[in-house]
């Protein structure tokens, strides 16, 4: 088989992933080897959505036994990382609305401030994050995990399935949230 | 030269837009996009800076994404193990009819059974299943029974010469869980071949045409909705699109098939059911399978009569921000129509506004209208001399404005005043489609002109000659005579500024009711005599429309006095009298409907009467305690009315048994 290569001569993400779910020789190592490589991003997904650490790994555990049932049943998935954000997106929506919440919590960003090496230089690009922070605080649920899906590496036409658009939407969807992060930022 | 000079102007002054630059910056382009940005930003710094920007949000997000977010704990690592662990063993463990046959001892509870009743059970078992198999429809797949029902309906098309379809459908719209919240009525007549589209919904707001269109635009799932449309039909289309299904037919099996095989995997389930209305019916059940996208359906069901395959409902549940929202579709009324039998105002429609401040010349004149070459039967007459009510209904020409049909042995003429240039072009534009018209409007101006008698000209154009209700806004002067109850109703309203809105509120109200009932005569003077059953289908039809719109208006009208007039009667000790407030003699007719509609403008000429005399200072036949007394009892006297009216409509005029007929 012709591998694919990144650069840097890792596997390349996708390819990994497919080789892992075709090699894989039961549901459940299959379940287990995706879950080591999407255990990461779907949990660090749902955190930011939902800002909640323990809910976040809740519903990561959930989105991957919802995988072992879907395989067990005999179904097939052509798009497993698709398929996950998916079902992650549709747990984050469905606990959200059961309880109203405030993602993007701003505690995390204060514990983990660097160290800047003087005081002007640390004051900012204090103010820099905040004015960052203060945009993505304005931002819609919606344009929020646009943001986060983009982030995971997700494509454009994977995250208009995901949100149930058209992908010219998507595209003009996310043109005007960077544009909108942008202006805030930069005035 | 030219060439390449303008070349280069164009690439210079084109730059690529915001998201070309961020779909470009994550490789989501095409490579032949790309390369033109690449080499566009080699030689334009503003969209370098641009581009600058755009990587910089894009890190400063990176940043501050990594910098917050702990890491999955080995907790929860082994929590999951343990979980999937659990899921595991439960999925290998053998179904409770596997363990009964693998098991080598008899079940305890299987009592041992002698080989002659075996056998009589084995028989009486088959015996019966043969019973049921008889009794039951043949096993039918939801593939085969979708290509029966939409052969089914290219049959019934093909048979029509220029075939346009005329479906009913009731359309709801609910959550799971919850009461029906939304319901319209749609109808919609589909030019197959001339792709065109008409839609008239019936909801709240009253029933009202859509404005004529070809087949909707795409932009529809992008959360914009075109204009006029119910918030329920909207949503629907939305729906629709997003599924691929076929908006102009969605209640087809073609869109049910296309949404079907878009599903995969799917579990899936015909069924037998029963259908109000039909003797049997099939329904199919199909599910999606996980994960569901935003407004993705989720489940749906689709129902044909057995009889001959036609679609009768569809039901599906889309996946929602706020849950699982219901769309069900029933169809209440279904026919294949020739486009010949079909009233020409059905694919016609009214030209654009013009702009303000540009006075509008009549297109259409009495001399451009060509009539057909043959001279037109009594029923063609009859039939062109609706359309030309109908169309004057359309644009309200109907309520007390001085416009006259008058059928001749040869054609229609249509004449009277406009009272503006822009209400005469309205008038014949309404007009132009109606066959062997001849219109004689003139504006007042015009009139004017041709006759010296303009004393008269003015008169008659403000109605005064005639038995119709003036048109002009009516203004309300109370000051000119103490009204009977003036007092009493200060104090109740404890402003005479609010007293003054209330006697202008109801008053307007009465007189709005009396031109809709004034319409509403002249239809049943006009065609009362005839025998419904002799019009043509297309020209029963608008007379049932105007009918019922006339109705509908009437009703809100009047349902608003009863809300008005009401607390205000009952605070004053006014009670209801005993017998009917509103006396019609009339005889002599030999339909119901038109005998009640003459009856109701009466009724409502005398209510009105009576609001004029209590709350705006025109002369009282009885006392004014007797007249409240009336009044109140007359409001709900006039909604019985109108039930009544509404069901002699159903049963004597309405092309709805025809329909209905067609779908059986």
């Amino acid at each position: 088989m012709n591998e694919k290569h990144s650069a840097s001569g890792e596997l390349c993400f996708e390819h990994e992933l497919l080789l892992t779910m075709r090699s894989a020789s039961s549901v459940r190592r299959k379940v287990t080897a995706t879950f080591e490589l999407l255990r990461d991003p779907v949990h660090r997904y749902l955190y930011r959505v939902l800002g909640d650490a323990e809910e976040a790994e809740d519903l990561t555990q959930e989105a991957f036994l919802r995988l072992y049932s879907h395989l067990e049943k005999g179904r097939a998935v052509a798009n497993v990382r698709a398929w996950i954000f998916q079902v992650a997106h549709n747990l984050a929506f469905d606990q959200q609305r059961s309880k109203s919440r405030e993602p993007w919590r701003s505690e995390a960003l204060e514990q983990h401030q660097d160290p800047a090496p003087d005081a002007e230089e640390r004051l900012m690009e204090q103010e820099r994050r905040a004015r960052l922070q203060s945009a993505l605080g304005r931002l819609s649920p919606q344009e929020k995990e646009c943001l986060e899906l983009r982030a995971e590496g997700l494509t454009y036409r994977e995250i208009a399935g995901i949100m149930g658009m058209r992908l010219p939407t998507l595209v003009s969807f996310l043109g005007r949230v960077t544009k909108k992060i942008i202006r805030e930022t930069h005035d | 030269m030219i060439s390449f000079f303008y070349k280069r102007l164009f690439r210079l002054s084109w730059h690529p837009s915001h998201e070309e630059l961020l779909q470009y910056l994550d490789g989501q382009t095409s490579a032949r996009t790309e390369a033109a940005i690449r080499t566009h930003l080699k030689g334009c710094w503003s969209c370098r800076l641009q581009q600058e920007k755009v990587e910089r949000l894009i890190s400063d997000f990176m940043e501050e994404r990594n910098s917050s977010v702990p890491k999955f704990t080995s907790k929860a690592q082994s929590m999951f193990e343990a979980r999937l662990d659990r899921l595991d063993s439960e999925s290998r463990e053998p179904s409770l009819w596997f363990r009964l046959f693998e098991s080598q001892e008899p079940p305890a509870f299987l009592p041992r059974l002698s080989l002659r009743l075996t056998l009589g059970l084995v028989t009486s078992l088959l015996m019966l299943l043969f019973l049921i198999r008889l009794s039951s429809v043949p096993p039918v797949s939801a593939k085969e029974i979708l290509q029966y029902a939409e052969k089914a309906v290219a049959e019934r098309i093909r048979q029509v010469p220029e075939p346009v379809i005329y479906q009913q459908l009731q359309v709801y719209s609910y959550y799971s869980g919850s009461a029906p919240r939304n319901f319209v009525t749609w109808e919609t007549w589909t030019d197959g071949k001339g792709k065109r589209l008409r839609q008239r919904v019936k909801d709240a707001g009253g029933p009202r045409f859509l404005p004529l269109e070809a087949p909707r635009p795409a932009s529809l799932g992008d959360g914009q909705s075109a204009p006029k449309l119910p918030r329920v039909l909207a949503e629907l289309e939305q729906i629709l699109q997003v599924n691929r299904m076929d908006v102009q037919r969605p209640l087809s099996s073609a869109a049910y098939e296309t949404w079907r095989s878009s599903i995969q995997p799917r579990s899936e389930e015909v069924i037998e059911t029963k259908f109000p209305g039909a003797d049997k019916a099939l329904t199919i059940k199909t599910n999606a399978a996980e994960p569901f996208a935003a407004n993705s359906i989720v489940e749906a069901e689709f129902t044909v009569r057995i009889g001959d395959w036609h679609p009768l409902k569809q039901r599906f549940g889309v996946r929602r921000e706020n849950g699982i929202q219901n769309f069900e579709l029933t169809e209440t009324a279904f026919q294949v129509l020739a486009l010949s039998t079909l009233p020409n105002t059905i694919f016609a429609d009214r030209l654009p506004p013009t702009p303000p401040g540009v006075v509008p010349t009549a297109s259409i004149t009495p001399a451009s209208i060509t009539p057909p070459s043959h001279a037109p039967s009594h029923l063609e007459l009859v039939a062109a001399e609706i359309e030309a009510h109908y169309a004057l209904h359309r644009v309200k020409a109907c309520l007390g404005e001085p416009i006259e049909v008058v059928g001749h042995a040869s054609g229609i003429r249509v004449g009277g005043l406009a009272k503006t240039e822009a209400r005469k072009t309205e008038l014949l534009e309404a007009l132009q489609h109606v066959p062997w018209v001849v219109m004689e409007i003139q504006t007042i101006d015009e009139a004017m002109k041709v006759s010296s008698l303009s004393s008269k000209i003015e008169s008659n154009a403000e109605g005064k000659s005639t038995d119709a209700p003036s048109g002009e806004t009516f203004s309300v002067e109370i000051r000119q005579r103490r009204l009977a109850f003036e007092k009493q109703l200060e104090s109740y309203f404890a402003s005479s500024a609010r007293f003054v809105e209330f006697s202008k509120e109801v008053v307007s109200l009465s007189r709005a009711a009396l031109f809709e009932a004034w319409a509403l005569r002249h239809l049943a003077e006009g065609y009362g005599q005839y025998k419904v059953e002799d019009l043509r289908s297309s020209s029963r039809w608008l007379l049932e429309t105007m009918l019922r719109e006339h109705i509908q208006e009437m009703t809100q009208q009047v349902a608003g006095l009863r809300a008005s007039l009401g607390p205000v009667l009952s605070s004053m000790g006014i009670d209801e009298i005993e017998e009917p407030a509103l006396s019609v003699a009339l005889g002599g007719r030999e339909a119901a409907w038109s005998s009640r509609c003459l009856t109701l403008f009466y009724q409502i000429k005398q209510m009105s009467d009576l609001v004029h005399g209590l709350f705006a200072s025109a002369s009282l036949t009885v006392s004014p305690a007797d007249a409240a007394r009336q009044l109140s009892s007359a409001l709900p006297q006039l909604e019985s009315g109108f039930h009544l009216l509404e069901g002699e409509i159903a049963s004597e005029v309405s092309v709805q048994q025809l329909n209905s007929g067609a779908t059986k």
